[in-house]
This record gives structure tokens, sequence and C-alpha cells, in this order.
């Protein structure tokens, strides 16, 4: 077997192609369990294109992926894993809980522990109240618990939603954050696609920044979240006597350097850590008046990563 | 087992909650309606002769297996012409198809499914004409029953056919296609081509069967070997659904044993049936969302 053996999603240069268009360009990820993985891009950046790949609805047009170290499709290891889809078509004649009863028997769930599954998530996702209304009926806020709710049926251990959280109110966010702490707390791995970002930023352990169809970014997030371990990768400094030897080592030392005048606006690279800024300063013969590390929130870093691969593509 | 059932009681729900069930069923008593209004009764009489109880069986089952064969087949084209088709569109099936279930799994859980609104509704019908016809001939035979479930199983061939034609073709050619497939069929099985090729004789003898005077007059006799190639082909390649309710019709008006039942009717059917599956297969395995 390929790859490592823990990792419960595994892919090796996984590419899919519509025509001309690549929508996903050889993804090399794993995903392991007890981790929120985020999945993150623009529209149209193969965040979908990736998912069903892993779930066997589309197949690759090269490379491969691994589920549970097995290929996807194969029908034992699917019933350890729960899909929340991007836009959910369901039987919309059930009621709530006969479409979570449908789902759990899909499973292999046996009747005597549906029932109390069903009224145990129907009450986790606050629609208990609406259990014989029909789906038809149901709110798009509504749909979008429902759909959770069922992709929760057979206890996964792997959680794959698309846009989990879009048409939902933020209290609704905020229940679900919740509800993905806890499952990750249990053990189950989940990976999320999102455009928003502040979404991403407070649920994921993990992030991976999608564009054109290429993972151009991986990162933890408690690199950029306010955690206190967080390393900031972005600072201003101010000096003194400011030189062109000064410029030449920052140059070295960062990613970016834009000069506000008075300021100076870095953005460091990984090897050099923002204590060594003091050093860099006093070995070009200046002096460092102020140094404040500024956090990088996943927005910057997004917007950041966008707009420079967009410069590079173009 | 649990996920076939599944999959089987949600697709015949749909058709109960959106009263498509109902509304065929509706449709049918009609048909039983205009069926009791024909000279259905215990001593009927031709030109001032009394006609004999069998005839009579023989006539009213006829007419009542033509009307159950072409319920239960447009209905049948009906319902299985969308029932994939629609689930696959809608995007429905994607979500199922992430269970741990097969595709095959789930496309045999709709047929099924679609065979059971049908034969419900086929099989109220059935009792209806039943009874009436044992109420008006107070006599009582079970051979209607063994006629009903080769009718039953006529359906789920056409149901097959038609619900996989459909994953690849629109609904409404996966439907005609099905249709037309069928009647070839039909028109294949009728008595007056096996009368003709493959010795009947008694038969032939016995009902006198004009369109086959018509059909020996045309064809001449002997007819040329061209003639009778071109019916072995076809006779072999297509399949025999409409012989199959014939064989049924016959069941119901007469002894089992006094039909020579036609055994590679029922095998060309299972083929059919069988291939069409295998297409089926291998159409959903490729499929992508
Ligand atoms: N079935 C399809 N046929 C053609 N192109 C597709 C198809 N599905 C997705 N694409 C293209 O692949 C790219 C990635 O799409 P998708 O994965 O849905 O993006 P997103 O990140 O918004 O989920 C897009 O450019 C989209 O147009
Ligand atoms: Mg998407």
């Amino acid at each position: 077997m390929v790859g490592n053996m823990d990792a419960i999603i595994h892919t090796e240069q996984l590419t899919k192609r519509y025509g001309a268009t690549t929508a996903l360009d050889r993804l090399d990820l794993d995903i392991y369990p007890g981790e929120i993985f985020g999945l993150l891009g623009p529209n149209g950046a193969g965040k979908t294109t990736a998912i069903k790949l892993v779930l066997n609805l589309i197949l690759p047009t090269s490379g491969t992926v691994t589920l549970f170290g097995r290929p996807p499709g194969n029908i034992s290891i699917m019933s350890r894993v729960g899909y929340l889809p991007e836009v959910l078509s369901v039987h919309d004649y059930l009621k709530a809980s006969e479409f979570l009863r449908f789902h759990g028997q899909l499973c292999g769930i046996k009747s005597n522990l549906l029932t109390p599954r069903i009224d145990r998530l129907l009450d986790l996702v606050g629609l208990s109240a609406h259990r014989r209304q029909t789906l038809r009926s149901f709110s798009k806020g509504m749909l979008q618990r429902i759909g959770f709710a069922q992709a929760l049926i057979n206890d996964p251990q792997l959680l794959i939603l698309d846009e989990p959280t879009s048409g939902l109110d933020p209290i609704g966010r905020k229940e679900m954050r919740d509800i993905f702490l806890n499952l990750k707390e249990q053990g189950v791995a989940i990976i999320l696609n999102s455009h928003i970002l502040s979404e991403i930023e407070k649920s994921c352990d993990r992030v991976g920044i999608l564009k054109h169809g290429e993972l151009i970014h991986l990162a933890e997030t408690a690199y950029l979240s306010d955690s206190p371990d967080s390393t900031a990768r972005a600072v201003e400094i101010q000096v003194n006597n400011r030189s062109d030897a000064l410029m030449t080592l920052l140059d070295h030392a960062c990613v970016s350097i834009r000069d506000n005048g008075k300021k100076l606006s870095l953005t460091l690279k990984r090897s050099v850590d923002i204590s060594d800024i003091p050093r860099i300063v006093e070995t070009a013969g200046a002096e460092l008046v102020a140094l404040i590390p500024i956090k990088e929130t996943l927005e910057d870093l997004f917007y950041r990563l966008i707009s420079s691969a967009d410069g590079g593509k173009k | 087992m649990i996920q076939l059932r599944a999959l089987i009681r949600v697709t015949v729900q749909e058709y109960i909650r959106s009263k498509t069930m109902l509304a065929l069923l509706l449709i049918g008593c009609f048909f039983v309606l205009i069926f009791s209004c024909c000279g259905l009764s215990e001593s009927m009489s031709v030109n001032n002769q009394i006609v004999a109880k069998e005839s009579q069986i023989d006539l009213f089952w006829g007419v009542a297996y033509w009307i159950l064969a072409l319920y239960g087949v447009a209905g049948s084209v009906l319902l299985s012409m969308n029932c994939v088709s629609s689930e696959i569109r809608s995007r429905r099936a994607a979500l199922v198809w992430t269970r741990p279930i097969s595709r095959m799994t789930w496309l045999i859980g709709k047929i099924i499914g679609v065979w059971i609104v049908t034969a419900i509704d086929t099989g109220v019908l059935f009792l209806l004409i039943y009874f009436l016809i044992v109420a008006k001939l107070k006599i009582v035979s079970f051979f209607p029953f063994v006629g009903f479930s080769i009718l039953l199983l006529e359906i789920l061939a056409i149901i097959i056919l038609v619900s996989t034609l459909s994953i690849r073709f629109s609904d409404v050619i996966s439907g005609f296609l099905g249709s037309i497939i069928y009647g070839v069929s039909l028109v294949i099985g009728m008595d007056w081509v096996q009368a003709y090729f493959f010795q009947i004789q008694e038969y032939l003898a016995q009902t006198n069967t004009a369109p086959a005077e018509l059909l020996r007059a045309f064809l001449q006799e002997p007819p040329s070997i061209l003639w009778q190639i071109f019916f072995w082909i076809t006779y072999i390649i297509t399949p025999h659904f409409g012989n199959i309710q014939g064989i049924g019709r016959k069941l119901a008006s007469h002894s089992p044993i006094a039909l020579s039942l036609d055994w590679w009717s029922f095998l060309s059917v299972l083929l059919y049936s069988l291939i069409f599956l295998i297409i089926g297969r291998r159409e959903i395995k490729r499929m992508e969302f």
C-alpha cells in the first residue's frame, strides 16, 4: 500500500479534466483522523471536484485516491463516510424522519438502533419539531440541517461537507461549528469546503487553498489564528538609518516588502522567525525603532495567495 | 437486504404520495367498467345458438387479458421511462450512491419499486375482472391467476427494458423504443406467425384463425426458403413479450396441459431482461455527477 497508512484520505497526483478545463490539477493530500480540514478557494477552484473524486461520484483523469486505504466506491468503506453535497437534492415527498430512516437503512443500520439515533440527530440539528413535515416544505436552511443530520446517520469516521453552512443563519453556523468540534473530539475527520473564510478559520485545523484546480497553499490554521502559539508571518518595522544593505538583507528574509514611507511592511519567509529581525537590522547598521507583529488572518493570506497566483498564471 | 428494501419502499412511496398510483388505478377502473358493459352473462347466444361455456371463458378471458396486458404494459412503460432517469437527472441518486450500496442495487431497487406499483394496480384490475367473470359465469377457476402471474413477469421485463433504456436515452425516446420493441415482439409472437411456422396445428385447426389463412395465401405454399429464414431469425432474435402474454391468456382459459408452452418465449424475454440489466449496470457504473 502506498502512502501513509494512518491517513483516511490519501491522494496522489489526483487530476480531473473536463475537456480543456483542468478542474483539479495533481492534488497530493492526506487527511488524518480527528482533524478538520478546510478546502478553500474561489468559485470554480475545484473544491467540489476534489470531493466528488474522493466519493467516486466522478472518476479521475489520472492519479489515485484512496479512502481508508481502499479505492473509492468500495462498498464496505462507504458505511464509514458521511457526505453533505453542495446542492442537496432529496426525495422531497419524504418526511424528515423518514428521510433519515431511509439513509440509515441504506447504511444497513437496523431499525432498533436507528430510531433513537434519528431522534438524537433531529434534536442535534434542531428539527425535532419538524420531524413529521415533508422535506418539500422545508426552507433552505432547514434542508441544510436535515442534510447534515443525514450525513451523520451512520456515525461516520469521515465527514465530507461541501459548503455546509450555506443557507444557514449565524446561529445555525455557530451551532454547526460546535457540532464539528464535538465530532472532532470523537476522532472524526472532517473535510469542509467553503469560500467563507472566517468559517474555515474558526473551525479548521488545517486549510488547503485551491486555485484553478491547483493546491497553492497548505497550512495549519493555528499558525494564522489568535492562539498563543501562533507565529505572525507579517511584521511592520520602523528603522532609522535605512540603507541599501538593509534592504538587500531584508529581501533575502522576506517574501514581500512594502514601503510605506515611515514603516516597512514585511511578510517573512518560512525559514525566518520574527525574532531574527532585530539581528538583521543590526547587522545592516540600522537602528530598529519599532517592531510590530501583524497577525495575518486567513483572509489576508487568502487574498495575498489568490492575487499572487493570479499574477503567476496569466 | 435492508438497503434494497429501503430503496424499494421509497420508490413505491413516491408513486403513492404523488398519487400517480391512484391515478393509474382510476384509469384502470374505467377499463373494467368498459369491460363490464360487454356481453357478459351466464348464457350467451349467437344466432339463437347457445355458446358453450368453454368458448365463453375463452372469449371473456381473451378480452380481459387483452385489457390487462394493454394496461399493464402501458402503465409500466409510463412509470419506468422516468423513474431511473429522473432520479439521476435531479441528482437525488448522487447522495444515495455515496451510501454503502452498489449502483446496481440501486437500479434493481428502482425497478422492483416500479414493478410493485404496476403490479398492485394491475392486480386490483385483475381481481375486479376475475370476480366479475366468476360472478357472471358461475365458474371458479384458478388458471387465470397463473396467467396473471405470467403477465406480471412480462411487466417486469418491460420495466427492465424501458428503465435501462432511459439511463442512456431521454424519457420519451426510451418509452417509445420500449413500446416499439414490445410492439414488434407482439407481432412476431402473434399466433399466426407461430401457427404457421411452428406447428401448433391443433391450435390453428381449433380456432381456424383467419390471419393465418391470409398469411398462408400471401406467402404462398410452401413459403419460400427466404421467408422461412427471415421468420426463423426474427423469431430467435426478438424478445417474445407479446407471446408471453398470449401464453398467459391461453393459460387463463384452458388447462395448462392443453397448451404447448413456448419455452423460447420465456427464455428470450429472460435473456433480453438480463442483457438490458447488464447494459444498464455498465451505463450507471460509468456515470459521473
Ligand atoms: N461536469 C462538468 N463538466 C465540465 N466542467 C466542469 C464540470 N464540473 C466542474 N467543472 C469545472 O471544473 C471546475 C471546478 O469546479 P468545482 O470543483 O465545482 O469548483 P468549486 O471549487 O466551486 O467547487 C470549474 O471550472 C467547473 O466549470
Ligand atoms: Mg463547489
